[in-house]
Parts: structure tokens; sequence; C-alpha cells
């Protein structure tokens, strides 16, 4: 029978990139997973733990922790919320030991999509064409959950040629709010990391998450020879 | 209340006691080169010589090729055991301890000649220690220092040398691990700052 | 004056518009970068180092009190004059009696993080204390009349050019825009000074409780002028910096110098011990250690207390992508970069620096980094967290978060506020035009992935 995993698919991807949602879907079903979508599902809550408003933030993380409790497994296509669900909802609760006993049980239930996908399957690649790609570490799933080799490997084995930029480990300039509250250095952080990609000389420039992957996107000028993709769609549109 | 005792009190509110532990054993089978590799790494010059006249010989080579003529120094051992008039009519030579501006000198002096205390090999450094016959300027102030260095007291690393630390301590200990530098202007290294622009140790045995 | 974030954004510009300030900062920090990588490398067992040495820090802040009060009987025991001072006033003040004492009106001084927290040159200046800075670095700051924009770089934001410039200016004479040069030229100029300084003053790197002893680490020397030419040495030194033992203080330096300059030791570590006893030839005749406090023991017990295991080695600013990109000055305090934006707020109030605390997009390099693993990005976040609770964020930003927060709970208000905010962000779109912003405003999508969901589930069942 196959294993059922519930998809959280972060606020971002379901409002901004459904694309990398559905990606994730076709790649987990084609390799034999049956999908779930708890569709009371929002926002883990880090935008606003983040900004310093924890009220705010348990109540999201109490509504996410919730809905995973019903599953035995769940995927998450995005770095940064992995984290926040899976390392913050801990010291989130640390003064509500009875809703941090929860969150402890549901961050074991959590996995970022391409840990997931390299502990339980193996890639093909769907035909000979070799993409030149470079692959950005996003702070969180870097650093919070340490990720880092996990997407490289799926890249390798659906056929990319995955060539490393300088300081691949280095901000994009994201950081949620920081983007809109720091705008101008945001978008300097984001130039540089632009220019480092593009330094790589790949085509297609991989992230694992939609908040890099929105912030890079926005400050990428025209005449940059690079597309910006998440993983899943990557993954999907070259993996058998 | 005084400061002191406004401070300490908020201090002990929280007060745990919690273990200090832990030093690091180094070992390194030749620890001569190793002192040599790390000095020479950040622009210090060292010379192994197989007898303490050879070692003399090549400072008196080096103070001709360097046009040195006013020597500050220090009778401390091994040097107190030099016939300086005869091994180095050229130079002229002044003590610490012996002479009335010592500091005068030392400002003027072509070079500076020391031995020291001991070496530390993981870091190429050498202790220099203040004393009866020795001054912190001899080190400090001439534009070269010249050190004359006994293979025997070069230990493995910093943990050697604070387990077992002179009682009481001098005044002031230095550690030097190199000639004065500096990457303050672009990231640009440039030696000799304050300190002396060049720093000679000669590595010979007992 | 506010540091808020528009303040940050403001002096941060100048970097980012400049072409030179920005490589400057970024092949700056990428050497120090590289140099600590390739210091650590050569240390076998440089993680048990750094987890000994965190273990030190966290053990000596944990007891803090006990240890100063065995530093202060040691130190006196070695002839030292110990002084407490609860903040800039208290130091300034006994300085200055020192001072009158000795008669001085020249103080040479070695570079010091902890005077600069507490302006003591300007204090001395009012009083007609000519102080003169004597680390290459701060000596070009102190002429440019700028505040250090690095920890351990202070003048990591001047080029040679501007340095000859600088230096030709204030010192009477043309200098070659040449590092060596200037070098020696410096050398010249403050050596006069070093030998007739009555008093020279310097901070204090660690002070080790086991002796009484304070230790000083510097590369160009001025360090060991400071402490062995003038008659009398007065060392600033705060609480926090205490080894209690000498192995503790062997772990500490094993580590500072390659953290920070990837040297294996600096070049000079001077060890104080109470002033020249009677059988020594030289150096001063009295030591003053002043142990300042200025809001370090009121972080113990607080969730702030990790900061105070900092050793200052800098490391954190370099790795820094908000460091690298805003440079030193937008912090608009003598600690910049990650640990820049803790301590300010915690030493000079959060109310007056709202900004630093939003200064990071907490991604971490710096805890990756900090010998001491200091988490930093769990203080700044804290940090926020106090300013939301202490009513120190605007209403209109409180009650959008708010609001906003409470519309995303419910998928169909979510929907509905991110429609909202792509209205929003049009609208500032076509305000922030005119200032130049160069970024694509990101599309919400015309069918969220719920939607899209529905169509997936319909094919599967095909499929099924």
């Amino acid at each position: 029978m196959n294993q059922k995993v519930a998809l959280f698919v972060t606020c971002l991807v379901d409002q901004m990139f459904p694309e990398i949602g559905v990606a994730a879907v076709k790649l987990l079903r084609r390799n034999g997973f049956e999908v779930a979508f708890p569709e009371q599902q929002t926002c883990c809550g880090q935008p606003f733990y983040s900004s310093g408003f924890l009220p705010e933030a348990r109540q999201l993380a109490c509504q996410t922790i919730e809905i995973i409790e019903d599953f035995s497994a769940v995927v998450i296509p995005g770095g940064s919320c992995t984290g926040m669900i899976a390392r913050e909802y801990v010291h989130l609760f640390k003064d509500d030991p009875a809703w941090q006993t929860r969150a402890l049980a549901a961050s074991r239930k959590c996995f970022e999509l391409s840990d997931f996908l390299v502990a339980n399957v193996v890639l093909r690649p769907k035909d000979g064409v070799v993409l030149p790609v470079t692959y950005h570490d996003s702070c969180h799933m870097l650093r919070i959950m340490g990720i880092k080799d996990q997407p490289r490997l799926l890249l390798e084995q659906v056929g990319c040629d995955v060539r490393e930029m300088e300081e691949s480990e280095r901000c994009c300039g994201f950081g949620g709010l920081f983007s809109v509250r720091m705008r101008q250095v945001s978008q300097a952080m984001t130039g540089t990391k632009l220019s480092r990609a593009a330094g790589s000389g790949a085509q297609v420039l991989v992230t694992s998450d939609p908040g890099c992957l929105m912030q890079m996107r926005a400050n990428l000028r025209p005449e940059d020879p690079l597309r910006i993709e998440h993983l899943a769609v990557v993954l999907e549109e070259l993996a058998q | 209340m005084t400061i002191r005792d406004e401070i300490l009190s908020r201090l002990r509110r929280e007060q745990q006691n919690m273990p200090v532990t832990g030093t690091h054993k180094r070992s390194y089978p030749e620890l001569a080169a190793q002192f040599s590799l790390r000095l020479q790494a950040s622009a210090g010059e060292v010379y192994r010589v197989s007898r303490f006249d050879e070692g003399l010989e090549k400072l008196r080579d080096l103070f001709g090729e360097l046009k040195v003529k006013t020597v500050a120094s220090q009778r401390e051992a091994p040097l107190d055991r030099i016939d300086f008039s005869a091994s180095f009519p050229n130079q002229n030579w002044h003590f610490a301890g012996e002479v009335e501006d010592y500091r005068g000198v030392c400002a003027e002096a072509d070079a500076g000649l020391t031995s020291a205390a001991v070496a530390l090999a993981e870091t190429g450094t050498l202790v220099l220690e203040p004393g009866p016959v020795q001054s912190r300027l001899t080190s400090l102030l001439p534009p070269v220092h010249f050190v004359l260095l006994p293979e025997s007291r070069i230990l493995p690393s910093i943990f050697d040398w604070s387990a077992q630390l002179p009682d009481p301590l001098p005044s002031n200990v230095v550690l030097v691990s190199g000639p004065s530098k500096t990457a303050d202007i672009e990231q640009t290294l440039v030696v000799g700052v304050h300190g002396p622009k060049r720093l000679i140790v000669i590595v010979h045995p007992e | 004056m506010k540091i808020t974030t528009r303040l940050f954004q403001k002096t941060a510009q100048k970097t980012i518009q400049n072409n030179r300030l920005k490589n400057a900062y970024q092949s700056g920090m990428q050497h120090i970068i590289e140099a600590r990588q390739q210091a650590y490398a050569l240390v076998p067992d440089v993680d048990a180092l750094r987890e000994e040495l965190k273990q030190i820090r966290q053990a000596t802040i944990a007891n803090l009190g006990a240890y100063l009060e065995e530093f202060e009987r040691n130190a006196q025991n070695a002839g030292a004059v110990v002084h407490w001072a609860k903040d800039q006033s208290d130091v300034g003040r006994i300085v200055l009696e020192i001072a009158q004492r000795e008669q001085a009106n020249l103080i040479v001084k070695s570079k010091s993080m902890v005077t600069e927290e507490i302006q003591l040159n300007h204090v001395l200046d009012l009083e007609g204390i000519d102080v003169v800075e004597t680390d290459l670095g701060e000596y070009i700051i102190q002429l440019a009349d700028e505040r250090p924009s690095h920890i351990i770089a202070p003048a990591v934001h001047k080029t040679t050019q501007q340095v000859a410039e600088l230096f030709s200016d204030k010192l009477g004479q043309e200098v070659e825009a040449d590092p060596n040069a200037l070098t020696e030229v410096a050398r010249q100029t403050l050596r006069r000074l070093f030998l007739e300084a009555k008093i020279g003053i310097s901070g204090v790197n660690l002070g080790v409780a086991e002796t009484g002893s304070i230790v000083l680490v510097t590369n160009e020397g001025n360090g060991r002028m400071v402490t062995s030419l003038p008659d009398v040495h007065i060392a600033v030194m705060g609480i926090e910096r205490l080894a209690p033992t000498w192995d503790s203080a062997a772990t500490w330096l094993s580590l500072l110098a390659r953290s920070a300059t990837g040297q294996p030791l600096s070049i000079y570590t001077s060890v104080v011990t109470g002033p020249a006893r009677p059988d020594e030839l030289d150096g001063p005749r009295e030591v003053h250690i002043i142990l300042l406090d200025n809001r370090r023991s009121s972080l113990t017990g607080t969730t702030y207390q990790e900061v105070l295991e900092c050793i200052r080695c800098g490391a954190c600013l370099s790795v820094c992508p908000v460091y690298r990109e805003a440079g030193g000055h937008a912090y608009h305090s003598p600690y910049s970069g990650p640990i820049g934006a803790v301590i300010s707020p915690l030493l000079f109030g959060l109310e007056n620096y709202p900004g630093l605390p939003q200064a990071s997009t907490l991604c971490g390099a710096c805890l990756d980094v900090c010998p001491v693993k200091i988490d930093l990005p769990r203080m700044l976040l804290a940090l926020r967290a106090d300013q939301v609770e202490q009513g120190l964020v605007a209403w209109p930003e409180r009650r959008l978060e708010q609001g906003a927060a409470k519309m995303m709970t419910r998928p169909g208000r979510m929907a509905f506020l991110f429609r909202m905010g792509r209205i929003g962000q049009v609208v500032m779109k076509l305000f922030n035009l005119k200032l130049g912003g160069v970024e694509k405003i990101p599309q919400v999508a015309e069918k969220s992935f719920r939607d899209r969901w529905h169509e997936l589930e319909a094919d599967d069942d095909h499929q099924g």
C-alpha cells in the first residue's frame, strides 16, 4: 500500500507559486506516495515570530500543529517553514509545556521535500539533456535544518550539471519582512547573490525556498542570463 | 552602597558554580622545526645552527649585512657566555641595568639582542620576561630584534606554558610571534609599525 | 538620535551606492574570512577547543561575581589599583583624577572597544587632555574624526589614497599613497609621543582571576608601548572579560586571534601583572584597572546573559551579509555587525536603537562562525519580541501585523490578504519608482494552489 503523506505547501506557494505545490504533488505521486492536502492550512506563523509578535505566531503555530497531528508524515516544499515548524515551535512554546510537547511531536513528522525524497526514493532522468544549474542554499534550511547535500544529489539524479557558485551559503537578502523594512540593504544583498549565481555559468538558479525564490526573481534584471526555479519544479520537469 | 558592591550584588543574584576544565596537549615530533615554520609564516626569520659558536658567527654576519653598529642587550643566559668585545669587535654594546639612560639607548640602537624564557612551537612564539637584567625595551624599541634561543626552551604550545608559569609572574610577560605588523590600510600587510621591523631568531643547541 | 531602520538604511546607502566602499568591504571581509578558515584548518581539535571555550565562558559568566572578587584580590596583591565604574562618568572621573595628579595633558592609548563604548576620548578632550590613539587604524579614524567601522579593522572603509590625503593634511608633510610609507610616518610620529606621554590607556582583552593579570593583544606593538613606556598605565576592562585560570586563558587565546585575523596568536600578547617590581629595570610605576559595568551586570539572569560570553573577535561581522553590504557605520555604534545589533540596544537602550534588531535576515551565519557559539539570531528575535512587548513598535505596524495574523488563520481570508497586499504593493511601487526601486513586484497567482488541488485530485482519481 502506498504511504500517505500530507503536503503543507506554505502560504507563499499557495498564493504566489502554486506550480511548486503542483510539482511536489506530481513528484510524490509518481514515486508512489498518496498525497493529502489538509485544506485548513494557512501559514506556519514565521513572519510574526520573526517580527516579535509571539502571541500571533503561537496562534498560527497551534493551528498548524493540529493539522500535522492527523498525519504520520508531512512534506514541506520550503526550507524556512520546515525550520520554523520542526525547530522553532519548541522555542515558541517554551513557557507552555503542554503545547511544547505537542510541538515536539509534530516537529518529528515534518520533512523538507528534498530531505524526504532523498530518504525515500531515487530519481531517474527523463532524457539525455544535461542542464547546467547552480544551487542557492537557503539559510534556514541549511543552518537550522542542516540540509545541504540532498537538493544537490537530487539535481544530479535527474541529470543536472551542478555548478557551485561562490558563497552559495550567503543569504539572498530576503529575511521575510527584512526585505520590506530594510528594502535597500535587502536589494543590495540580492544583487550580490545574483552576480555570484551568474558567475557560476549555470542557466538555472535553483533554490528550495519560496521566500528566496520570490526575492531573487523580483530582483533579477532582464539582461541576467539566468532563470530562477524552485527545486520541485526542476525535478518534476526532468525526472522520469 | 559603593559602586563595587552594587555591581557585585547584581551579579550574585544569579550566581551558579560550574566547573572550568580542560587543557589541550599538543605534540610535535620536531619542536624546533614547527617553531621555525610558524614563526617564518608570520614574517619572522629563523636560523638553526648546530653549535652556539656557529650562532655567534651567524649573528656577526647578520650584523655586517644589516650594518648594525650599536646593540642594546642584556646579560641573561645564554648571552652571559659571550665575550662581546672579542666576538663582536665592530659593534658598540650597551647592557640593560648597566647604563643610565637605557631607554635612550634602545631608542637609538640599530638592534636589540635578547634570549627568551621559553618558546612555543605550535604558534612560533617567544616568551619574554622582564627581570633584574632584562628590560622590556630591548626587544621593543630597536628596529631589529635578534634572539639567541636555546633549542631546549621550546615547548609544544601555549598550554604547556600556561601550566608552568613562573610564580610570582613578572609584571610584564610578552608573547612575541613575529615582527610588528598591521593590515589596517586596505588589508595590505605592512611589517614594522611600532615594534621591531625584523625579528631574527637563531636557534642553537645547549 | 534614534537609530531607526530608516537611519540605518540612509547610512548604508553611502556604502551601497559607492563602488569603492562596497569593494573595500567585500574584499576586506573575504580576506578575513579566508584567513580564519585557513587558521582553523591548522588546528586538529578546533571544534573541541570551541566547545571548551563556550563552556569556560558560560561557567565564568554564571559565577562572575566570585571570579571578579578573586581577580581584584590578586591584582591588588600584585600592586595594581582596582577601580569599579558604573558608566562613562565614573571612568571619566577616575582617569581625570589620575591625570591631574600626574599633571599629564598627553595620553597615549592602545585600541580599546570599551573606551569607544563610553566615548572616553571625548570626555577627556573636554577637560583639555590630548588623547592619541596609537593603533594605526584607530589613529587614522581619529585624525579623520570618524568612528570605527569594524571591531578589528576600524579603518576598513578607508583607501590608501584617502589615508595619504588625511596624513598630508593633518601631519603637515606630503606622504605618498603607499601603505608602507604611511605606516612609517605613523611610526615616527607616534614613537615621539610614546616616549613623551606620562600616561598610557589600554583596553583589556581578558583578565585572569587566578593571578590578577590583564592580557592585551596587538599586532603593531602599541599595546606593549602603552604598558611599558609611560609612568602610569590605566586599563579599562568590561567586567565580563575574565578567565578564571591560566588554562582557560590559554584556550581563549588559542581561539581569539585565529577567529579575528586568522593568526595562531597575535604578534604581541602582553600579560600585565601589576606595576614594575622593585627588581625589574623598567615599566610603569602605577597600574590602574578600571572594571566597567555599563549595564553588563543587569544582563545576567536574562535571555541576554549569553551575549556576555563574547570575546570580541569580530568574526560575526566579517561573515554577516547585512554588514557586508551596509558597512559598519550604518549601525551608529562602536559595535557593528550582528554582535553590535544585539549589544548596542542592550548597552545603550532598546528605545535608542530600534533599527538594529531589524538589521538582520536571521540567516545564522554569525552563529556558525562564533568561536563561543553565541546564538545571536535567537537574541535578535528576543529583542524584536521585547520591542513589541514594550510598545516600541509604531501602532500602524503593530495593527497591521496583528490584523494580518488574524486573517492568516483562515484560508479564505489569507487569500484576500494576499490580493490586498498585491494592490498595496502596486501603490507602493508607484511611489517607489521615484526613488529608483529596481525590483519587479512578485505576482499573486491567478489560481492559488488550493484551487489547483481540486483539479489535481480529479486527475488522481482518473489515474486511480
